[in-house]
């Protein structure tokens, strides 16, 4: 899942969208996820993007209340064909090709209902441009990735794993 | 056709840790590609003092593009110089730009590139990088050069290089631009262009420093002779750091095996060989034996190795002696000799010798060793457990074998050093840290999933499966890419008592174009970039990629 939210908040930011924000969002945010040990009634972002990339639905669907709900666009910007999602105060229509945003982007909880459209023409094109990520943010995900980090021992930096040439 | 080589055969590590570099090494593609493009190179900035210290750009232009290589030159006392990853000054730094740079640029990297990981590029840099002297043959160098002579060449022979690198970053590594910056260039669009091009000027800095160098010393120094300046590469050291790219990657993995084992097939599939094929071919086994006497280490390993090459070589000559190739089918009946009577080294170097006369056969193929891996395989939801269970088995045998539960068989874990943010290589039952180990054991990891879907319904769906067991989505999606990627996986455990990590540093070396691998333990290795290869001064005057194996010979 750590490889889906990484990959997930790529594609998010390819179309200017605060990607690597909305993964930290929910490492915060109370959510229905035995990921992190954390329960609540909200749904898992990213679980329901993987949910969905696994199985498109064929029609409209109300997701209910999601956690990090900009993860669900991760969803619909691997799709062929135009999705809008929705959420109060704003939508986006979005496929592979690219993105259009109307209104505000949801906040870190919000209600969702995606349906697939015939038709539709996304304008922002994905790009590969750098972007800036909010500091206190990318804290978040330092902070979380670092539980991953192991600490040096007197064996580890004997052993070691690398060149020390001076020749 | 002939056929490929199955997977089972040559994805083994022990295999792929005896690879050779061939025409379809990057650094050869890219020179090739820069002398068919009519790329030109010039130094539009040469701002370094008598003491070494400065800056100068390399431009580089051709098919419509530019990029510039700024080098800033540092004056390092021999104390703070190491090749540590952890090192904080270093004899000289680059970054690879996009474009050319104003006096802003300049000005910006000059404050973040000699910082290197501390400092912070922006997406118009290509590759951040840095170098260090080899100091025994910089002194001797400068020395000879402001004397009015040339240095010795067999010591020049025995380094065989002024500079080596400590590190090349590529695609969006501390701020540079993502590899996908270069999506669509003509040449450029390639793994690992940008890097191997940054390397390649590197070295022609090296030459100029030293020889500015001498001039500073002795305004009557004589220039490098240009044999000598060829014959010097660009050294480096790799560590862990380089292994898991090749876990990490499988489709760009299957693409670079699948391009070289087609070329294989190709070549293999003629029915008779030409008079010039046969002699190129024999030409090309001249050059490596060249190569070989030069090729040192002090590993037991690599030793060992070494010496079957060099056996290798002599039953090659004395096999090649009786015409074998002027018969029907002579590069597979080589081949079915080679596998009889070759070690792995032997038969990986025959494969690499073979492709050098097929070059017009052949080398179409360097330009299908990119993947998108933007969007990586999305897992197809759709398909049913019934199939998980019969892609396993038909491809994973070698995942299924070990016994997981033997110590030996998971004695190691991969993780990542909190010191030094860098891959390293655990002993589980003796060292903390499993409990954070990186998912690099792919063939334990396909067990669990062997084992979980053994009890699932046939008739159950992946997306049903994974919604329940979420735990095995890596190793699922590794599966269904094996259907649409077969050389993607290295098909042994990665994470047992037996690995040797260098034979991964080699496979991916390898691919890069390096030589003279040179194992200083079994988790790094020095090794040769660039030697013999044309300066950029020269590249449209001498023959083209006539250098690999041995020096050119003929300067026009």
């Amino acid at each position: 899942m750590a490889e889906e939210a990484g990959l997930a908040a790529r594609r998010l930011a390819s179309v200017g969208l605060p990607g690597a924000e909305a993964v930290a969002d929910l490492l915060t945010t109370p959510r229905q996820c035995a990921c992190a040990g954390q329960m609540a009634a909200q749904r898992c972002g990213l679980a329901e993007m993987v949910r969905l990339m696994d199985k498109p639905p064929r029609g409209s669907v109300e997701l209910g209340e999601i956690a990090s709900p900009l993860l669900i666009l991760g969803f619909a910007l691997v799709e062929q064909t135009c999705w809008e999602i929705r959420w109060p105060g704003g939508s986006a229509i979005c496929a592979k090709v690219g993105l259009t945003l109307y209104g505000d982007l949801p906040g870190p909880l919000a209600a969702i209902s995606i349906a697939p459209l015939d038709d539709g023409e996304p304008v922002y094109r994905p790009d590969w441009r750098s972007r800036h990520v909010d500091p206190t943010k990318w804290r978040i995900l330092e902070t979380y990735a670092a539980q991953l980090l192991v600490p040096e021992t007197t064996r580890s930096r004997a052993t070691g794993a690398g060149p020390d040439a001076t020749g | 056709m002939t056929g490929l080589r199955p997977p089972s055969e040559v994805m083994r590590l022990a295999r792929l840790g005896c690879a050779h570099q061939t025409r379809l090494s990057f650094m050869r593609v890219l020179l090739r590609g820069l002398r068919k493009g009519r790329w030109q190179t010039d130094r539009p900035l040469w701002d370094i003092n008598a003491k070494g210290v400065g800056r100068a750009v390399y431009r580089i232009r051709g098919q419509g593009q530019c990029y510039c290589l700024v080098a800033f030159a540092h004056d390092l006392p021999d104390a703070q110089r190491s090749d540590r990853v952890i090192a904080e000054a270093w004899d000289a730094t680059f970054a690879l730009m996009d474009g050319e740079p104003s006096e802003e640029d300049l000005a910006r990297l000059s404050r973040n590139v000699p910082l290197q990981e501390a400092g912070r590029v922006s997406d118009r840099e290509l590759v951040l990088s840095r170098a260090n002297r080899s100091v025994r043959l910089w002194e001797h160098v400068v020395e000879r050069l402001a004397a009015g002579q040339q240095p010795d060449p067999e010591q020049l022979a025995e380094v065989g290089y002024l500079m080596r690198t400590t590190a090349v970053y590529g695609s969006g590594k501390f701020g540079a631009a993502d590899h996908e910056a270069l999506s669509g260039r003509p040449l450029m669009d390639g793994p690992f262009r940008a890097e191997m091009l940054a390397v390649w000027l590197i070295r022609a800095f090296a030459c100029d420093l030293v020889e500015h160098l001498a001039r500073s010393l002795c305004p009557t120094a004589v220039p490098l002779a240009p044999e000598l300046r060829r014959s010097l590469g660009i050294g480096n050291s790799t560590g862990l750091g380089m292994a898991p790219f090749l876990v990490n990657h499988p489709l760009l993995l299957n693409a670079w095996i699948t391009a070289r084992e087609t070329a294989f097939a190709r070549i293999r599939a003629l029915p008779c060989s030409t008079l010039k094929t046969r002699s190129d071919f024999c030409v090309a086994v001249d050059g490596f034996a060249e190569t070989l006497s030069g090729w040192r280490s002090e590993h037991p390993l690599q030793q060992a190795k070494l010496a079957a090459l060099a056996n290798d070589l002599s039953q090659l000559r004395a096999h090649l002696s009786q015409q074998v190739l002027e018969g029907s089918y002579p590069w597979e009946s080589l081949w079915n000799w080679s596998k009889q009577a070759l070690s792995l080294e032997g038969q990986e170097l025959v494969l690499a010798l073979m492709l050098e006369p097929h070059g017009s056969l052949v080398d179409d193929l360097a330009e299908n060793m990119s993947a998108e891996e933007r969007a990586p395989a999305r897992i197809d939801g759709a398909m049913l457990v019934a199939d998980v269970r019969e892609t396993i088995t038909a491809q994973f045998g070698w995942a299924l074998s070990p016994d997981y539960s033997v110590p030996e068989a998971c004695a190691r874990f991969w993780y990542v050093s909190e010191a030094k943010l860098e891959p390293r290589l655990g002993e589980r039952h003796e060292d903390p840290g499993a409990d954070r180990e990186q998912p690099l054991d792919i063939g334990r990891s396909v067990m669990a999933l062997a084992k979980k879907v053994a009890d699932a319904p046939s008739d159950m769906t992946v997306a049903t499966f994974l919604q329940q067991h979420p735990e095995h989505r890596r190793a699922l999606r590794r599966v269904q890419m094996a259907r649409q990627a077969p050389y993607g996986e290295i098909q042994d455990n990665l994470i047992a008592a037996s690995l040797s990590p260098i034979d991964m540093l080699r496979c991916k070396l390898a691919f890069f174009g390096a030589t003279r691998f040179d194992p200083r333990s079994d988790r790094w290795v020095r090794i040769t970039m660039f030697q013999n290869a044309p300066l950029p001064s020269e590249l449209h005057l001498l023959p083209e990629d006539d250098w690999s194996s041995s020096p050119i010979r003929m300067i026009a």
